[in-house]
């Protein structure tokens, strides 16, 4: 890989396995290839949406990230602060400069907040945990941060139960940018609220992300979330990433059979039209028997014997658009064709 | 409100509301719903948390939870046509919940699909006792071995392959997908008149909401029976129910035929849902956020439930008593002052 200034992180060969136990003894007898093998580089101020069907790895990838799981194998490369630092490999110091450059969001705010902890210590924490604030200080910053994701001074003294699910998700999001970090990974950030509640955390997202520069790791398994809020997208199946690219291109014309299949089975309006939403038969993959060659073959309708015998690796198809697939060249695939008319639909 | 009362009229729910008394204070989950669901016909009810969706399925099935749930008004009536051409007519809100009669209609008359299959079967029976109990809790002539072979003809109909031999599997034994087939081998085995899906597809992955959905809509034309489909996601009902009926906080705030709602939208918080929602093929710029917060479920709403919230709110108006429902469009029903004379 060329040096590139603009680039923020680099994920080398990342693998997570889990190790499948048997007996009593708990002999390890297999492994759950959570993550496998995932390359990729993630350039400042950009979205990377991720996606995929549960059990794809996009969950355990983005915890590999911010080292809630320890790696495997591979390498995690930070550029931050002038530095490079090796994020599976962080000194005591380094790892507070990391804490401080990436944070995370999580899916459930009911369960992400200490419920016996106000506004104010919630959000405050990271400050106080780094060394990077206190007193008077601390408690300006947490009030600033506040009111940018759209909640009140007067909310600091409260506490988790006292708020909705939107707002509870606006404290989570403060507590992840009172530091100022440069990368936010977002694990389903919107999952678990109501829909009239989503978009306005979707364009505090976005909003947040335009004015500071941030760059995201967004983590979802909703499409049109993904395609809403990324500018380019990251597809995975069964621990690996299957595909990459930019948002448009992607989605207008996927270059894998699974990203083709997952953009047709997302419900649209014109399903009533043509009174039927596309539906191909299988299921995702059992993780603990995978099949040989290309992990997605039985599920492909363009698989060849090839495909069975050989694993095909993620390569670079054009410049910035990767693809795992030994026929990407040959096959022409079906995509997103926008509505004319935006509503109603 | 009425759509089009025909003979066809299987379920009639006519100004229901029901209350939960909790010690914080009561919430009037169903404010006065009427509605009906005819025979053979797809009802897709959409609604947030807190608006009432799976309360009046409750009611429907008769099992809302007493207490702390009542009913405090209105009616639930089943037509159930019997042989010739008389038709059985059933009050469900009048029957105790746990007597013979309401026994006899649950599970046999009217089934439910719910929204997580792991946690709605038994994980220490295997897949096919249950469904054989369903067989023979209704049909107490069926022998085991009769109700066995009914099950596994369910189980195959559904797509579950190599049924013979899962019937003797365990839930756990299942991915999602197969145990959300198997949840709707055993809805349907009685031969119900109507199936009540309450987010049936919202634990699965999108590949296989989208087997489950048009599965649904392969049994009901073998089967004939009505589907009242309760979900979350507007995209999801438009593509399987022949009308739409929005909820919000206890009241039915829009209802017509699928197309008609998609096409028109009348009420400000139909048409602020499509403008919130991220879709697939729509405009990607920028999404319009129905402002504010949902009210806390013990508010008490004077007027229109959706007054705080709304774009188009008249003050003085709105705020002052609840909008009627109002027929603005042919067969299309709105309630909203902003289609009053």
């Amino acid at each position: 890989m060329n040096a590139n200034n603009n680039v923020l992180l680099e994920v080398e060969g990342l693998r997570k396995y889990f190790p499948i136990q048997k007996g009593l003894m708990r002999r390890t007898v297999g492994n759950i290839k959570a993550v496998d093998d995932v390359n990729l580089r993630v350039q400042r101020g950009e979205v990377l949406g991720v996606v995929g069907e549960s059990g794809c790895g996009k969950t355990t990838l983005g915890r590999c990230l911010v080292r809630v799981y320890e790696p495997t194998g591979g390498q995690v490369i930070l550029h931050t602060d002038g530095r490079e630092l090796s994020v599976t490999e962080l000194n005591g110091e380094e790892m507070r400069l990391f804490r401080r450059s990436v944070q995370m969001i999580f899916q459930d705010p009911f369960a992400s907040l200490n419920p016996r902890m106000n506004v104010l210590e919630t959000v405050g924490e990271p400050l106080k945990v780094n060394g990077l604030a206190s007193g008077r200080t601390l408690e300006d910053r947490v009030a600033k941060v506040i009111q940018q994701v759209g909640l009140r001074v007067e909310h600091l003294r409260r506490y988790p139960h006292s708020f909705s699910g939107g707002q509870r998700q606006r404290i989570g999001i403060a507590r992840a940018l009172v530091v100022e970090p440069e990368l936010i990974v977002a694990d389903e950030p919107v999952s678990a609220l109501d829909v009239s509640i989503q978009a306005q955390i979707l364009n505090l997202l976005k909003d947040l992300q335009e004015q500071q520069n941030l760059t995201y790791i967004f983590v979802s398994h909703n499409m049109s979330v993904i395609r809403y809020i990324s500018d380019r997208i990251a597809v995975m199946y069964a621990g690996k990433l299957v595909e990459l690219g930019p948002k448009q291109e992607l989605l207008a014309h996927p270059k894998h059979p699974y990203t083709e299949l997952l953009l047709a089975a997302v419900p649209r309006a014109i399903d009533r039209r043509r009174g039927h939403r596309i539906v191909t038969p299988g299921e995702p993959p059992d993780l603990a028997h995978l099949p040989s060659g290309c992990v997605f073959r039985p599920r492909c309708k363009y698989a060849h014997e090839r495909c069975a015998e050989e694993e095909p690796e993620l390569r670079e198809l054009a410049p910035g658009y990767h693809v795992s697939c030994h026929f990407a060249e040959d096959l022409s695939l079906g995509g997103v064709i926008p509505r004319v008319k935006s509503f109603p639909a | 409100m009425n759509m089009q009362t025909t003979n066809n009229v299987l379920v009639d729910v006519q100004d229901l509301k029901v209350q939960f008394l909790l010690h914080e204070g009561t919430v009037h989950a169903l404010e006065g719903v009427s509605f009906q669901i005819q025979q053979g016909k797809t009802l897709g009810v959409i609604g947030e948390s807190g608006s009432g969706k799976s309360v009046t399925a409750q009611a429907i099935m008769g099992i809302i939870p007493s207490p702390p749930g009542k009913v405090v008004g209105g009616r639930v009536l089943l037509n159930l046509p019997e042989e010739g051409a008389s038709v059985r007519v059933i009050n469900v809100t009048e029957l105790p919940p746990s007597g013979a009669e309401i026994r006899s209609i649950r599970g046999k008359e009217i089934s439910m699909i719910f929204q997580e299959p792991m946690t709605s079967f038994s994980p220490v029976h295997t897949l096919g006792n249950q469904i054989m109990e369903a067989v023979q809790l209704h049909y107490p002539d069926v022998s085991k071995k009769e109700a066995r072979e009914r099950a596994i003809e369910m189980m195959r109909r559904v797509g579950i392959p190599r049924a013979e031999e899962r019937i003797d599997a365990y839930p756990y034994q299942f991915s999602g997908g197969m145990r959300q087939r198997a949840m709707i081998a055993m809805s349907l085995v009685c031969n119900p008149r109507m199936v009540i899906a309450d987010e049936p597809t919202t634990a699965l992955d999108v590949t296989i909401e989208a087997q489950i959905l048009e599965l649904l809509k392969d049994l009901q034309k073998e089967f004939g029976m009505a589907i009242m489909y309760i979900s979350h996601d507007l995209t999801v009902v438009g593509g399987v129910a022949d009308e739409v009926m929005v909820m919000y906080l206890g009241l039915v705030m829009e209802h017509a035929a699928t197309d008609e709602l998609f096409d028109n939208p009348l009420h400000p918080y139909t048409e602020a849902l499509w403008r919130s929602i991220p879709t697939i093929d729509g405009d990607i710029e920028r999404l319009t956020p129905i402002r504010g917060v949902l009210p806390s479920p013990f508010a008490v709403h004077q007027g229109c439930p959706f007054y705080s919230r709304c774009e188009k709110r008249i003050e003085g108006v709105c705020d002052q008593s609840r909008p009627p429902m109002i027929e603005a469009r042919p067969q299309h029903w709105v309630r909203c002052f902003l289609y009053t004379e």
